[in-house]
């Protein structure tokens, strides 16, 4: 299998230099929207003055059952419709 | 009696061979995968009609005669495969403007660390790159438009392959979605194994609402943002954040409606017939086809499993655990691989809703991949 493994030498640092710009940038990118992102819900918090109301996982436990029992339904109609994981709404966009 | 035995020398029959044969029932069988199966039926319907038109002798469908040759010497899906992809590259753009006016970045803004699933899901592409290279069969351009099958992303594919890798287009097209379509028994097994069940039990806070004024400058600022640090990126992110700034906007509903129904319909018609006419037989039946299937499934594995990974890290310094399930939504197959996040989730404890919170990683997939493939066209 080893002697399978045969890159050039300098296609290797080529390539090596791709990876790295290539993850770098993908990652800074993401980053640096994830920081924009909270600047501008700040931003909009800030001058529209709206109060950000965080929803919690313990808040309203009514409110949380009808939404448990509406996850549930949904579940029990796609398990009796074929495969867990494949509906005809996953026939979506290319 | 002579132009008798011409005219049987013409015809299909006597021009094709076994390979044509084999390709014309491989065709026959994304037909019935789509259609009896309900896999990927707006790609693998059409992609399969092509290959079986390709697979047809003598039609000319695919000839494309340039310059000063005379018009009618090319075939219609030669003028689309050149005008649409390898001279113009138009079309995955415009798919991208349909994607856009179609996607909701509500629960990416809701839930921004979510972003970095996206990007660690690609790791996938570079699993695929260097293999290729490993392989020594495939030049740097030909490994890039391999290797970014692992984006899980059609038109991205697509897009880079036409620009890097022509003759490579069918083939990492058809694997990408091929894969694409078989994500839910690629993905779950290894969701299982590198996840403990308490893992996969950890309940998410359900997601804050998101205003119109947030989606609007997030994505009109992402579009400026992201081409002004890799521009060649350009014609897929600035569709895609246009399509979507005229979803957002609420005041232009019939160009939303025309990029997300019409624009993307014709626009999926031709793209996808004309893929599916570049798997011609000489193309298929090299070695280098099948090396290429194994580096997508490695290429679709790794990614999971980085993104899988990657969550699994970020809860190791996050005070408010994230369910690691919706990092493998970060391949960025949309929407498949958010509910496939979710219905794992639902399999471990059935009070986990993920749907909305796989959606982040997935749709910040997107993005990654079409970075990543800027990145590749700007160097390569």
């Amino acid at each position: 299998m080893a002697e399978g493994i045969n890159i050039n030498a300098d296609i290797a640092q080529e390539a090596g230099i791709l990876t790295g710009i290539s993850m770098g940038t993908a990652f800074g990118m993401l980053v640096l929207l994830m920081l924009i992102i909270l600047m501008v819900a700040w931003a909009v918090r800030r001058f529209q003055g709206i109060e950000e109301q965080e929803p919690s996982l313990h808040q309203d436990p009514g409110a949380r059952d009808k939404a448990l029992a509406g996850v549930i339904a949904v579940t029990a109609v796609l398990a009796t419709s074929g495969s867990a994981y494949y509906t005809d709404a996953d026939a979506g966009h290319p | 009696m002579s132009e008798f035995q011409e005219f049987l020398r013409a015809t299909g029959f006597s021009n094709i061979d076994w390979r044509n044969a084999v390709m014309l029932v491989v065709g026959l069988a994304f037909v019935y995968a789509a259609i009896s199966r309900g896999l990927e039926p707006y790609e693998l319907l059409p992609i399969g009609l092509g290959v079986i038109l390709a697979n047809l002798p003598l039609t000319g469908l695919i000839d494309f005669v340039g310059g000063s040759g005379a018009p009618q010497e090319s075939g219609i899906f030669g003028i689309v495969f050149h005008y649409g992809l390898s001279f113009w590259n138009l079309l995955p753009p415009i798919i991208f403007l349909g994607l856009g006016a179609m996607t909701d970045f509500g629960p990416v803004i809701a839930n921004p660390k979510t972003l970095l699933l996206g990007a660690a899901a690609q790791l996938g592409i570079f699993a695929a790159f260097w293999g290729a290279l490993a392989t020594d069969r495939f030049s740097l351009s030909e490994a890039a438009a391999i290797g970014i099958i692992g984006g899980a992303d059609g038109p991205t594919t697509i897009f880079l392959s036409a620009r890097l890798a022509p003759e490579l287009l069918g083939i990492t097209a058809v694997i990408a979605y091929s894969y694409m379509a078989a994500i839910a028994f690629i993905q779950p097994p290894l969701m299982k194994l590198l996840t403990t069940k308490n893992e996969r039990s950890i309940e998410m806070r359900p997601l804050r609402e998101v205003g119109r004024n947030e989606k609007l400058i997030f994505a009109a600022l992402a579009m400026i943002i992201i081409i002004l640090i890799v521009p060649r990126s350009a014609p897929l992110i600035a569709l895609f954040m246009i399509g979507n700034m005229f979803r957002e906007s609420g005041v232009v509903p019939r160009l939303t409606n025309a990029a997300s129904n019409e624009l993307l319909n014709i626009a999926t018609i031709f793209l996808m017939i004309t893929v599916g006419t570049q798997l011609t037989a000489e193309r298929v039946f090299m070695v280098d086809t099948i090396v290429i299937l194994g580096l997508g499934l490695a290429a679709f594995s790794v990614g999971t499993t980085g993104g899988l990974l990657f969550a699994k890290l970020m809860n190791l310094v996050l005070k408010e655990k994230i369910n690691p399930l919706i990092g493998s939504a970060g391949v960025s197959a949309v929407p498949m691989a958010a509910r496939i996040s979710h219905h794992v989730g639902q399999e471990a404890n059935p009070r986990v809703f993920l749907l909305p919170h796989a959606m982040g990683p997935n749709v910040a997939g997107v993005i990654g991949s079409a970075v990543v493939a800027g990145v590749f066209i700007s160097l390569i």
